[in-house]
């Protein structure tokens, strides 16, 4: 992962971030799911270099990384991106920094988000008291605030409109880069990409 | 009867009105607001030279659509006055709601001229056109409108030519005579004034037992409370900050009577139709009121 | 009477530009042209599984015949939506634009010291400038489609029509934007047909020609079933019913909805003259007396740094020279805007 490309969201009075991650990661997910390797396997992996920020938990950058420029170059985001040219600034493709002390995992989190009709059916099952069960559930209410962007997915429902999903990206950091696959949402569940 | 002369302006599109047509009451606005708008008029006519003498004495407004922007939800029990997003104010904080009623409608007005003189009918309603396009009816943006047109009424068969252009729509008469009675009865006004308004269930238990419920009001007819003037409070003087400081000032309340909305076609007499302004100074009274109410 | 002879406690402005609703139709983009194929848009009632907050109540907690009954609860919200239909691949939104003359006369004003500066000063500025600059920049919002809003976003075609409506033969005219060849956040380029356009519109503002009643009709392909933005509706009160709905859309007889403000917040957003335009990087502000941006919750231009409207106006109404000609545009143009700006209505 030793090339890069920034993609800064540039929100205005109407169109906010939240709404441009939404526009721009559907894009992005086409580029990637277009220029698989495998199945549901990507080259290109994503970083987001703001995260966790005051302003938006996403921050306004998207990062592409890939391991040489012309998977980069392949990909084409401006295209993708072409019909986003107001909202969005792509910068030129670079290579990363030498020194990099952290490495930073962007993982996909999906779990229930009715946590109390999870906790009254693990009760039943095992027994439990409601207590008990939502106290097994209870870590899951720091999911719930990790940062997610709005997804339309691309299949139809039977009601012929697209069903609509929140991609929660968790981060985790590490000292040394960790191999692994990205799927074509640029994230890993266990590879990093670097973290500067 | 004589000949009279109707500027007949058709189908007017009026965006965001005012509908709080007095304190208490919101829907259809206020006749100080159709009468004040006709007065505008004039003196924005009378400012040209070839129109200096022109008259706008009299009008009759006409509704053909109206919508008033409330909101009730699936189990809502009363409606709710949608209002509009103000701007931020200096340190970027939302100021606090103003709750201001609002309707859009399409009306037609038709205004009696007199002292027209010798005049060029098609520059005269060009310029009709001109000066009311750029001006606001009861508070709201004019959006589009059909040409004026002047009519010459002068019998019964003149007068439905006219009130056939306005149909399908419903006139706004007034009902006046509807509170005298009730107050004649006994009763204080805005019992008189609920109880036209209010609608009454009843129900009937027939030998079988069947019990049938009627709804019903007290009388016939598109009954609405209308506001139709101001009543003076204190006499006039000089305020601080007033409108116009070459006029004086005076402290006033609304007046609310009862209206009804009638379909054009079943009037006869234009002047049934038709309102005017009426000071009752020694009331303190300014009253928009009908040139010959329907009752009579 | 006013305290100071100089200034008006009562004054006002009426609106120049002079927006209506705009009204939302599906059709597809080969036949946007044909009527028949223009379907209007009703809005749909949509149920959505909210996310509940799972922190109970220690009341519900600790009650097992309240803590079953929460998690019966489907937490269902009624939101309404709107969309395409599954063969309808572009967006028609419909609205009609008056423009007006008449800003260098205010509506309401009750000093007539104030009334003459300040109709001399608009006069002065109305003969050099001709309202061209003001005019081109509304002229560019119409040929951007920035009116769309959200709708604009990701679209991979857009295209304005605007046309006259209320002149004669020879005054007839169609102009067709490409709006994705107008930049959102500058006002630098131009094409024969918009300088056209920011013609009618500056002759009408400055009166040299009469009013105009432009048609603009936008078509936005945004691909098929794909959902869309009406105007969501500010409804005070709302009641707290179970089936209440969170999210209220705009409807005019059953056609999905933009509200007028709604539009003329877009087209008067060409204020790049307020001091933190560099830094803040959002381009383009609304026209406003603050230079307030609602989502932001922010007002760009204080009264503390002298650039907000009222400070401006006073010394523009009274004759004095402002600083730059930028400043002059922007009074203008947020009296092109309309409002109450009397002395006592400020504080």
């Amino acid at each position: 992962m030793k090339w890069y490309q920034d993609i800064t969201l540039l929100p205005d009075a109407e169109a906010n971030l939240g709404f441009l991650w939404h526009k721009v990661y559907q894009q992005v997910h086409l580029a990637l799911a277009d220029n698989k390797i495998a199945e549901n396997q990507s080259a290109v992996a994503v970083s987001f270099p703001g995260y966790g920020s005051k302003q938006f938990p996403l921050g306004e950058k998207l990062r592409l990384f890939a391991g040489t420029q012309a998977q980069l170059e392949e990909m084409k985001i401006n295209q993708w991106l072409s019909r986003l040219t107001d909202y969005t600034h792509v910068k030129p493709i670079k290579s990363a920094p030498e020194a990099i002390n952290q490495y930073a995992c962007f993982q996909r989190k999906q779990f229930k988000s009715n946590l109390l009709k999870e906790a009254a059916r693990r009760a039943q099952y095992k027994g439990e008291t409601l207590e008990a069960a939502l106290a097994h559930f209870s870590h899951y209410e720091k999911e719930c605030a990790l940062p997610y962007i709005n997804m339309a997915s691309l299949s139809m429902e039977d009601n012929n409109s697209p069903r609509n999903f929140k991609l929660f990206v968790a981060r985790e950091l590490f000292d040394e880069p960790q191999a692994g696959p990205f799927n074509c949402y640029g994230l890993s569940k266990t590879a990093t990409v670097p973290w500067f | 009867m004589n000949s009279r002369t109707l500027l007949l302006i058709p189908k007017i599109k009026i965006h965001n009105a005012n509908a709080l047509s007095s304190p208490y009451t919101i829907g259809f606005p206020a006749m100080t607001a159709w009468l004040g708008a006709v007065h505008a008029l004039q003196r924005q006519l009378n400012a040209i030279d070839d129109y200096d003498e022109v008259r706008l004495s009299r009008m009759a407004v006409i509704s053909h659509d109206f919508n008033l922007q409330t909101y009730k939800g699936n189990s809502d029990y009363v409606y709710s006055i949608i209002g509009t997003g103000n701007p931020l104010d200096k340190n970027g904080d939302r100021p606090s709601f103003i709750e201001e009623a609002r309707c859009h409608l399409t009306v037609s007005l038709t205004i009696e001229c007199e002292e027209l003189g010798l005049i060029d009918e098609n520059e005269f309603l060009e310029q009709v056109t001109k000066t009311l396009i750029s001006m606001k009816l009861a508070g709201g943006d004019v959006l589009s409108m059909q040409d004026p047109q002047l009519i010459p009424v002068e019998d019964e068969n003149s007068l439905k030519i006219l009130t056939r252009k306005v149909m399908p729509g419903f006139c706004l008469i007034e009902r006046r005579d509807l509170m005298q009675q009730a107050m004649q009865e006994g009763q204080d006004a805005i019992d008189a004034l609920l109880d036209y308004l209010s609608v009454h269930h009843h129900s009937n238990q027939d030998d079988a037992g069947h019990v049938t419920w009627t709804s019903s009001r007290k009388t016939k007819g598109w009954i609405v409370p209308i506001a139709t003037g101001f009543h003076g409070l204190n006499a006039p003087g000089l305020t601080e900050n007033q409108r116009d400081p070459d006029t004086p000032h005076r402290f006033a309340e609304s007046i609310v009577t009862l209206g009804e909305f009638v379909m054009p076609y079943r009037i006869s007499n234009l002047d049934n139709m038709l309102w005017q302004y009426h000071a009752d100074l020694k009331n303190s009274l300014y009253l928009c009121q009908q040139t010959q109410p329907i009752t009579q | 009477m006013a305290k100071n002879e100089k200034m008006a406690s009562v004054l006002a402005f009426e609106k120049k530009l002079v927006p209506s609703d705009g009204f939302m139709y599906g059709t597809t983009w080969d036949q946007r042209y044909e009527k028949k194929s223009c379907s209007p848009l009703a809005l749909k009632e949509k149920s959505v599984r909210g996310t509940i907050s799972n922190r109970l109540k220690a009341t519900i907690k600790n009650d097992p015949l309240k803590l079953n009954a929460e998690v019966e609860k489907p937490n269902l919200q009624r939101v309404d939506s709107c969309a395409l239909g599954t063969d309808q691949d572009t967006l028609k939104l419909h609205f009609t634009l008056k423009v007006l003359s008449g800003v260098q006369k205010p509506s309401a004003c009750n000093s007539h010291v104030f009334n003459e500066t300040y109709t001399k000063a608009a006069n002065g500025y109305i003969e050099a400038e001709g309202f061209t600059e003001l005019a081109k920049r509304y002229a560019t919002n119409i040929a951007n489609g920035r009116f769309l809003w959200r709708n604009r976003v990701g679209a991979e075609k857009l295209e304005i029509q605007v046309s006259v409506l209320n002149r004669l033969d020879d005054n007839q005219k169609t102009w067709v934007f490409d709006a994705t060849q107008f930049k959102l956040r500058d006002f630098e380029q131009s094409t024969p047909e918009l300088e056209e356009l920011s013609t009618v519109i500056a002759e009408s503002l400055s009166g040299k020609a009469d009013f105009v009643l432009l048609e603009v009709n936008a078509f936005a392909l945004i691909g098929k079933a794909q959902d869309v933005y009406p105007s969501e509706e500010l409804v005070l009160d709302k009641s707290n019913s179970k089936d209440k709905r969170s999210k209220i859309l705009y409807h005019i007889n059953n056609i999905a909805g933009m509200h007028s403000q709604k539009i003329g917040n877009a087209l008067r957003t060409i204020d790049t003259w307020y001091p933190e335009y560099a830094e803040a990087n959002i381009g383009p502000i609304a026209l406003e007396p603050y230079g307030a941006v609602t989502n932001l919750g922010k007002a760009f231009r204080n009264p503390k740094a002298k650039s907000d409207f009222f400070t401006l106006f006073d010394k523009f109404a009274t004759g004095e020279t402002l600083g730059n000609i930028e400043d002059q545009h922007y009074v203008m143009g947020v009296l092109v805007r309309g409002g109450v700006f009397g002395e006592s209505g400020k504080e």
